[in-house]
């Protein structure tokens, strides 16, 4: 290794020796003892980062930004009045999802085997606290299912927009889950048809060539009306198409629905989330909609 | 949940200091950290190695600013205006004021390429390995941009030496005529 080498490989070291038991940090570290000018470099370079680094260290901290870090996680923050707006309606509604028992009880067998580790090493003090976080978060999983229905197939509301948010909702939820998963996106139009669900007879162009992720039944509004979602991948992204039957849409003061021609304009944000792109159209018998994670412009190349 | 006031109290404030270097707004900074942690108790039960939780907890963070720099270029004015008045609104403050806000305005001037793995690296909280995890670029990648960082950085901070109350002048009056 020569002393060029050596320097560039120290400008990585941190500036308060934490990496000095670093191997990849060796034999540059024993050159620059052999090596006066290299040595002289490295004290230099490690003074000046360390300055650097206090003076980002001394970046202070609002004083509020704690307690709003927990206001928000205990519901007390922006996001209560959107909650109140918007589900309190529809709570009578929702159900547990089936699986949701098994899941909590499959979290707290995981706990149960996690080995304990002396507490006075550090270790053992993230253990503990992951140990904890099992339950405390399996504890909020349940009130957060129950009160979202997200982990469920019930899709709250049937106005567009209420589908819209609550399927959003229940994607991103971490107990989504598929009832089938398959690639073969003729595989899971025949399961639709097979459990008697609703499926498109004609998709958007950018999606026939596309391999499917999986589907789900989902029941709207209150009276449960029956409907399917099916996932489609498009690179690292997926695109969710949820069919529901007309009738089961609650399209009052609202204009007209127009046919899919008009999806690819219609293509917008989430208005309670930007980072979903979102559109819709009907052919009569049938509404859909479809939702991915992705640009608002990538969407409409699916048109 | 003393176990989860653990994680924030452990972590917070090096990531508050991690999103303003990325978001170089101190209000867009503290979103971004409770983002993070929203996200965690919403998806972190996911993570099987609970060690990473550190890793976690940046790499989260660095992606939401992704995403949320990517919406703002539908708005690129507004984020101009924001920053002009971060760097305006320092003047009055104390030495150690001005060197943390000096730290993040140089920052701020680097390539978006080099930022993000020099601040990490200097916060000192990750080795270039963990840096690698959480940017998700190689180890070679993550050593060649905190080497090349360094030297734009310095670069800067010689010439803000020089320069810098005609710099700070200048914006303060772009400012003024922004805002009426």
């Amino acid at each position: 290794m020569d002393r060029e080498r050596a320097k560039f490989i120290l400008q990585s070291f941190r500036p308060d020796g934490a990496d000095a038991k670093e191997p990849a940090f060796q034999e540059a570290l024993e050159l620059a003892t052999e090596d006066r000018e290299l040595g002289e470099w490295l004290a230099g370079e490690r003074a000046q980062d360390a300055a650097f680094a206090t003076m980002l260290s001394n970046v202070e901290i609002p004083d509020d930004l704690r307690d709003a870090i927990f206001n928000v996680l205990n519901g007390h923050g922006d996001t209560e009045a959107d909650f109140d707006s918007d589900f309190m309606g529809a709570l009578a509604s929702l159900r547990a999802p089936e699986r949701l028992r098994e899941e909590i009880l499959g979290a707290m067998e995981v706990e149960s085997k996690i080995i304990e580790i002396p507490r006075r090493h550090p270790i053992a003090r993230t253990l503990k606290w992951a140990s904890s976080s099992v339950a405390l978060l399996a504890m909020m999983a349940v009130v957060f299912v129950f009160f979202f229905g997200a982990g469920g197939n019930a899709i709250a509301g049937s106005t567009p927009k209420e589908v819209e948010h609550a399927a959003i909702r229940m994607l991103e939820s971490p107990f989504f889950a598929l009832d089938l998963e398959n690639d073969r996106p003729a595989a899971l139009y025949e399961w639709l048809k097979s459990q008697d669900l609703p499926a498109p007879a004609v998709i958007p162009q950018g999606l026939k060539n596309l391999k499917g992720v999986g589907c789900r039944f989902l029941e709207i509004g209150e009276a449960k009306s029956r409907a399917s979602l099916v996932c489609y991948r498009k690179g690292d992204k997926v695109l969710h198409l949820v069919t529901i039957k007309s009738e089961a849409v609650d399209f009052e003061g609202m204009q007209g629905m127009q046919g899919m021609d008009h999806a690819r304009e219609i293509c917008r944000d989430c208005d309670k989330n930007d980072g979903w792109a979102m559109t819709r159209w009907t052919n009569g018998s049938y509404t859909f909609f479809l939702l991915s994670k992705m640009e608002v412009g990538e969407l409409a190349e699916v048109f | 949940m003393e176990e989860f006031e653990e994680l924030v109290d452990q972590y917070y404030q090096a990531l508050y200091r991690f999103g303003i270097s990325l978001a170089k707004n101190p209000d867009r900074a503290a979103d971004l950290v409770q983002q993070t942690f929203v996200i965690w108790a919403q998806k972190g039960h996911q993570l099987k190695d609970r060690s990473k939780a550190k890793t976690w907890l940046f790499t989260t963070l660095y992606r939401e600013h992704l995403s949320n720099a990517r919406r703002s270029q539908r708005h690129p004015e507004l984020e101009i205006g924001e920053m002009e008045h971060e760097i305006g609104g320092t003047e009055d403050g104390s030495d150690r004021k001005l060197d943390a806000q000096r730290a993040v305005n140089l920052l701020g001037k680097l390539d978006e390429t080099f930022r993000a793995p020099l601040t990490l690296f200097y916060l000192q909280q990750h080795s270039y390995k963990e840096i690698a995890e959480i940017l998700d670029v190689p180890i070679g990648t993550v050593m060649s941009r905190i080497s090349r960082g360094k030297e734009q950085l310095r670069k800067d901070m010689h010439g803000s030496n020089d320069a810098g109350s005609r710099i700070v002048k200048f914006q303060n009056d772009k400012f003024k005529k922004n805002n009426g």
